[in-house]
């Protein structure tokens, strides 16, 4: 895997971000450098994922410090009123260097550490804007708060507004401004929230969805604003985990059908090229019910490719997705090819477009780990 | 030049071989003195640089406070307000590393998050650490990284503790890794640097709640960049600037400048000796070989291929010796590198890197200036050569004759280059370039006197001693007799025994002037100060310590004093001295003041200031009433009367004095720099400075020094930035010593035949070595009473022109006798040197040969 800047900081919060959540919707294994620098990394003292517990809202929304990684994923698909369509994705990190907090007189102690993703697809124009922002949680520079339910780095942030949130990010030019209201729900991935990823115990996160949220806000692109309506997404996770070793990476896909239903689905692939027993999926009905899925009750199929001209990275870029035992099939289109993420961390995350007999949709897919190739 | 022309200029070099040696170890000396300040310089600056830019080699700008330190609040609201995204925070100070001898180095505090835009991912030292270590950094307190040269030099491995001391206090600092690049610039900066974690750095230099600096990058070419930097402009409080980083740069590198423009002055000084040096052997060789040369001519060789002969003689010497000299200078940089370094360590910022940078356009400028030194010096001869006609070759005395015709156009010449100077000298400007020009105007012009000076005292003295010996009537006709050549060689003498009389005047006026302004300004019984302290530090001792001081048994008062260099875009680098009283009120001599010394206290404490003569001729200020400056204080920029004008020499950068209690009201500091103490009447000072030592250093790590003490080390300092001074003095000084000697010996050797004749004529070995000794002493001594009112001349240049323009000093003009006494002495030991040799040949010669030779 190709570690552009700074391979300390990578180890340090987004591989171990991703990685520990291994076995939940956007988890995959450690591959290459990251096992690496991941190896020997201390857990000690932080709580473990064992048990299923009691969530509560809206205090579940805030952060959970005595486990060492958390995030909070939003993404979405909007519309203007003349039809052009744009995709997002905001995502929060929190990582901690260490379990306990030693008293210090310097404000700008801390051992958490947030780092934060932000892309926009301008899919008319065929443009992708992506940026990356790292800091500590002090000084009021970064963090996550409970009551009210805020998480922000710098002028990034998400605020809770009774069951509402807003959402804000500038990076140069390009910006959104969103609110957005929850249409269904919390639904509790995995077995009542606990997605185990490995047999060994404790190697789990607590994971939580909001599968269909009603947005409306601005897009401004170069100083042209546009006003937009459309559907997005949240995955909220924490855990304390440590690392397998045969996983490469994972295709995750969030879909929103046009029906009201939605479904959820990640692959592990494994460096073997065969696929992890401990994919899974769900789906969730109209009224907001949610059926886990297991690996073997899903399939999906890779028809295209797409070269990054920038990475040489291959990923896949169209995939026809079957779910038997529910009588669903559906293919899976990018709305943009170009949705590669080159930051800290090279990945693919993009605003998709559903099609299919019966059914349509929009949706986002993450693939990670087609750096490690070759 | 062809192969018989090349054969005669062998077969001289071959039989004149020690005085060729002499020439080009002469040549070899001035351009060595030229590459070894210029490698000085140009470490200096480098190590200035090194010390400075450190890790952010990226950033555009920074966010200074003049003084006071960054509210941390600011950075927030940058970053979460104007959502300014390319920013970092620096918290730093300058610290000692105790297992160094005290050797100063930065304790820089980062946020590694932050800081990572401004990197280079290939050369990044923070770039490829551990999770691990940066976690402890981070989470642990006191822990740092260092570069593994400071970790070896220091003795300490990871894992071990590095004891630093800043201001009173002893921190014992963690040092979890090693700080390293592949990009030796970096490598060699990270040399100077304590790294940790901004919470750390905080922690440890006592600096809660702020920043030291806030490092930026923006692209003022776009206009985002340009609304950036007003929108970031508009939100900062008046005490806090927003700079380009080359701007900051500059303004302090440029306080060096005329130092090092003065160290390059000196150097040339070396090789304005050597030029005459050459100019004096390659006239000689010429007259020498007259014979040869009118022969040459005769058979056909032409004027041209003359005059090339002797350019290419000159040349190819010249070429040896600038390469010895090149050789030379970089092995005496070295040496010059650090006296250099001490000097700017003490005088104007404290570098914590000592670099050591040989660049090829030294080397060039070596080479070059060596061989065009040789060049111009043997034109003149090469023409004279190129003029000897085949039917007068024989006839010294036609040479002689019109050099005589000469001297009044030399004269008049001379005079005419001196008047240039004194005129440039007195053009209403502050360029110092200006006055190192006239200074060499006022050299070569007075070298050009020399020849009728010469003459007229040869008269002189013919007349003393026309009453002692046929000896003492004749030497000094000889010299008269020769004047083409001895002329010369005493112009050269001359000039280079001026040189180091005028440097020796300067230096001892300096001395004395800062011997007696210490005498004023350190009053008190005993001073307590902080161990080691860095003149760019902000550390201080612990401002509780004064009440302790107070009550102590025997103590009638204490003042204190806190320095700090202030760093504005107004005033550019200067310090703010704070006095709960004025220390040397009645003494203090002033340039200009508002009312009488006593009454001055009175309006210090209603917020006028004092400034010192360096500030105000920097910053052109005319002292007189009416004047204010301007101070960014926490309280927003602040208009100050000037109460006074006074001269001061401990800093170049300049001095605004200032009541403590008005600095303490607008500026949020507490700290002190160091306690005066007062004593009650019959109190033993040097008992109690031991029992202030025994009681205060349980809690604390002070210096303490009784009066006495505290001026003999004040005098230290100033004796050590004035080393690489004097050491360049008596390089020239080595220089000029060369340059009698190998002109006398030549002078003397040439005389063979005539020594013949004087032999067949009677006079014995001992009479013609005595004649001889006493003709080389005769001119030395000439030089040594020519170099007397020029080398004054020149000092009182150096003293009030130059140093001014260098410094914004003005130094009292002291001449002490033993001065003018070394002068006399070295020209006087260099001209009876030189006669060592040809007196012993004398007596080595047959008389029959010596008649015959030519």
């Amino acid at each position: 895997m190709d570690f552009r800047p700074i391979n300390f900081v990578i180890a340090l919060v987004f591989i171990a971000v991703i990685v520990t959540s291994c076995g939940d919707n956007r988890s995959a294994q450690e591959t290459g450098n990251i096992a690496q620098s991941l190896s020997g990394y201390d857990i000690s003292g932080f709580k473990r994922v064992q048990m299923p517990r009691d969530f509560k809202f809206p205090k579940d929304f805030g952060p959970h410090p005595e486990y060492q990684t958390e995030w909070w994923y939003y993404t979405g698909n909007l519309v203007d009123s003349s039809g052009r369509d744009f995709g997002y994705q905001l995502t929060f990190f929190r990582r901690a260097l260490s379990s306990y907090e030693v008293d210090r007189e310097s404000e700008w102690a801390s051992n958490q550490i947030y780092f934060a993703h932000f892309a926009l697809s301008d899919i008319e124009n065929g443009e992708f804007y992506s940026s990356e922002r790292w800091s500590r949680s002090a000084l009021g520079l970064a963090g996550a708060e409970r009551m009210p339910f805020r998480v922000w780095i710098d002028d990034w942030s998400v605020q809770g507004e009774g069951k509402s949130f807003k959402l804000k990010a500038t990076d140069g030019s390009i910006s959104i401004n969103l609110l957005l209201k929850p249409a269904k729900p919390v639904v509790l991935q995995g077995d009542k929230g606990l997605s185990q990823k490995s047999q060994e115990p404790g190697n789990a996160s607590y994971y939580f969805s909001q599968t269909r949220i009603d947005t409306s806000g601005r897009v401004i692109i170069d100083g042209q604003e546009f006003e937009v309506r459309g559907l997005s997404w949240l995955d909220r996770e924490w855990s304390t985990s440590a690392l397998g070793e045969n996983q490469e990476g994972w295709d995750w896909f969030s879909i929103q059908l046009d029906d009201g239903r939605e479904i959820m689905l990640y692959q592990l692939r494994l460096k073997d090229g065969g696929i992890d027993n401990y994919s899974s999926g769900s789906i969730v009905n109209k009224n907001g019910d949610l059926t886990p899925l297991k690996a073997a009750d899903f399939e999906i199929e890779v028809l295209d490719t797409w070269k990054s001209s920038k990475t040489g990275i291959d990923y896949p870029s169209k995939w026809r997705i079957s779910i038997p035992g529910h009588d669903i099939e559906l293919n899976v289109v990018p709305l943009l090819q170009d949705q590669e993420l080159l930051h800290s961390f090279i990945y693919w995350e993009g605003a998709v477009k559903i099609s299919g007999e019966g059914f349509s949709g929009k949706g986002y897919v993450e693939l990670t780990g087609y750096d490690s190739k070759d | 030049m062809n192969y018989p022309l090349f054969l005669v200029s062998f077969g001289y070099i071959k039989k004149h071989l020690l005085q060729n040696i002499l020439l080009i170890i002469g040549i070899a000396f001035g351009v060595a003195l030229v590459v070894s300040v210029d490698i000085a310089n140009q470490s200096a600056s480098r190590s200035f640089t090194l010390s400075k830019e450190m890790l952010s080699s990226k950033s555009t700008h920074q966010i200074l406070g003049t003084y006071s330190h960054i509210d941390e609040t600011i950075y927030k609201d940058l970053r979460l307000e104007l959502g300014i995204r390319n920013i970092a925070p620096i918290v730093e100070d300058y610290v000692n590393i105790v297992e160094l001898g005290g050797r100063a180095v930065r304790l820089l505090g980062i946020d590694f998050f932050a800081d990572l835009i401004f990197y280079d991912n290939k050369t990044s030292p923070i770039g490829n650490l551990s999770q691990n270590t940066l976690s402890e950094l981070m989470t642990k307190p006191g822990t740092a990284l260092i570069s593994p040269q400071l970790a070896q030099s220091a003795g300490i491995d990871t894992g071990s503790v590095l004891k630093i001391s800043y201001g009173s206090k002893t921190l014992n600092i963690e040092v979890v890794g090693f700080l390293d690049s592949n990009d030796d610039g970096l490598s060699e900066s990270l040399g100077g640097i304590v790294l940790t974690d901004i919470s750390t750095a905080q922690e440890l230099l006592g600096k809660l709640g702020v920043l030291s600096q806030i490092d930026l990058v923006i692209d003022e070419n776009t206009p985002k960049g340009v609304e950036d930097l007003k929108r970031i402009k508009d939100m900062l409080p008046p005490t806090i600037e927003i700079n380009k980083k080359d701007m900051l740069l500059g303004s302090a590198k440029s306080l060096t400048r005329s130092f090092e423009l003065n160290l390059t002055a000196l150097s040339l000084l070396a090789l304005f000796v050597g030029v005459f040096l050459i100019y004096n052997i390659v006239s000689f060789s010429v007259i020498q070989r007259r014979s040869i040369i009118g022969t040459l001519r005769s058979i056909g060789v032409t004027r041209r291929q003359i005059f090339k002969m002797v350019l290419v003689e000159a040349l190819i010497i010249g070429t040896i010796a600038s390469l010895i000299g090149v050789i030379g200078g970089i092995l005496l940089g070295r040496g010059i590198v650090e006296l250099v370094t001490t000097t700017i360590n003490d005088l104007y910022f404290t570098l914590t890197v000592t670099n050591f940078t040989v660049s090829p356009e030294t080397i060039v400028k070596g080479m070059l200036a060596g061989i065009l030194a040789a060049l111009l010096a043997a034109i003149v001869p090469a023409f004279e050569a190129s003029r000897i006609s085949p039917i007068n070759v024989l006839r010294r005395s036609g040479l002689e004759k019109y050099f005589i015709k000469i001297v009044p156009f030399l004269t008049l010449s001379g005079l005419v280059f001196i008047g240039l100077g004194f005129i440039l000298i007195l053009l209403p400007t502050k360029s110092l370039v200006l006055s190192l020009i006239s200074v060499f105007l006022i050299l070569f012009g007075a070298s050009l006197i020399v020849p009728v000076c010469t003459a007229v005292s040869m008269r002189f003295f013919s007349l003393i001693l026309s009453q002692t010996s046929v000896i003492g009537r004749m030497a000094p006709r000889n010299i008269l007799r020769s004047t083409s050549r001895t002329g010369i060689a005493i112009a050269s003498l001359t000039v280079a025994i001026s040189v180091i009389l005028s440097v020796s005047i300067m230096i001892g006026s300096f001395r004395s002037t800062v011997v007696n302004w210490i005498d004023i300004a350190l009053t008190a019984d005993i001073f307590i100060s902080m161990p080691s302290s860095n003149i760019s530090g902000k550390a201080g001792l612990d401002p509780a310590l004064r009440a302790e001081v107070e009550n102590f048994p025997g103590v009638d008062r204490v003042s204190t004093v806190r320095r700090v260099q202030f760093q504005s875009s107004v005033y550019g680098l200067f310090n703010l001295v704070a006095v709960t009283e004025d220390l040397a009120a009645k003494n203090r001599s002033f340039i200009w003041n508002r009312g009488n010394n006593e009454k001055l206290w009175d309006q210090m404490k209603d917020s006028s200031v004092l400034i010192s003569e360096s500030f105000a001729y920097r910053n052109n200020i005319k002292p007189g009433p009416g004047n204010v400056i301007e101070l960014p204080t926490d309280k927003g920029v602040k208009e100050f009367e000037i109460a006074g004008v006074y001269y001061d020499y401990g800093s170049q950068a300049g001095v605004v004095l200032i009541s403590d209690e008005v600095f303490r009201s607008n500026w949020g500091d507490n700290q002190i720099n160091s306690l005066g103490v007062y004593l009650l009447p019959g109190d033993d000072v040097d008992k109690t400075v031991e029992e202030l030592r025994a009681y205060l250093s349980k809690d604390h790590n002070l210096n303490i020094r009784s009066n006495t003490a505290l001026k003999k080390s004040a005098i230290n300092t100033f004796d050590r930035t004035f080393t690489v001074t004097s050491a360049l003095r008596i390089l020239i000084a080595i220089v000029a010593f060369i340059s009698v000697l190998s002109s006398l010996m030549a002078l003397q050797l040439e005389r063979g035949r005539e020594f013949g004749v004087f032999r067949a004529l009677g006079m014995t070995v001992s009479q013609l070595r005595r004649m001889m000794f006493l003709e080389n002493g005769l001119m030395g001594l000439t030089a040594g009473l020519f170099s007397i009112p020029l080398g004054v001349v020149l000092s009182l240049i150096l003293i009030y022109v130059i140093n001014l323009r260098s410094f914004g000093w003005t130094l009292n003009f002291v001449l002490e006798p033993k001065y003018i006494m070394e002068a006399i002495v070295i020209a006087l030991i260099a001209a009876i040197a030189a006669g060592i040799y040809p007196a012993y040949r004398i007596g080595k010669e047959d008389v029959g040969k010596l008649i015959r030779e030519e």
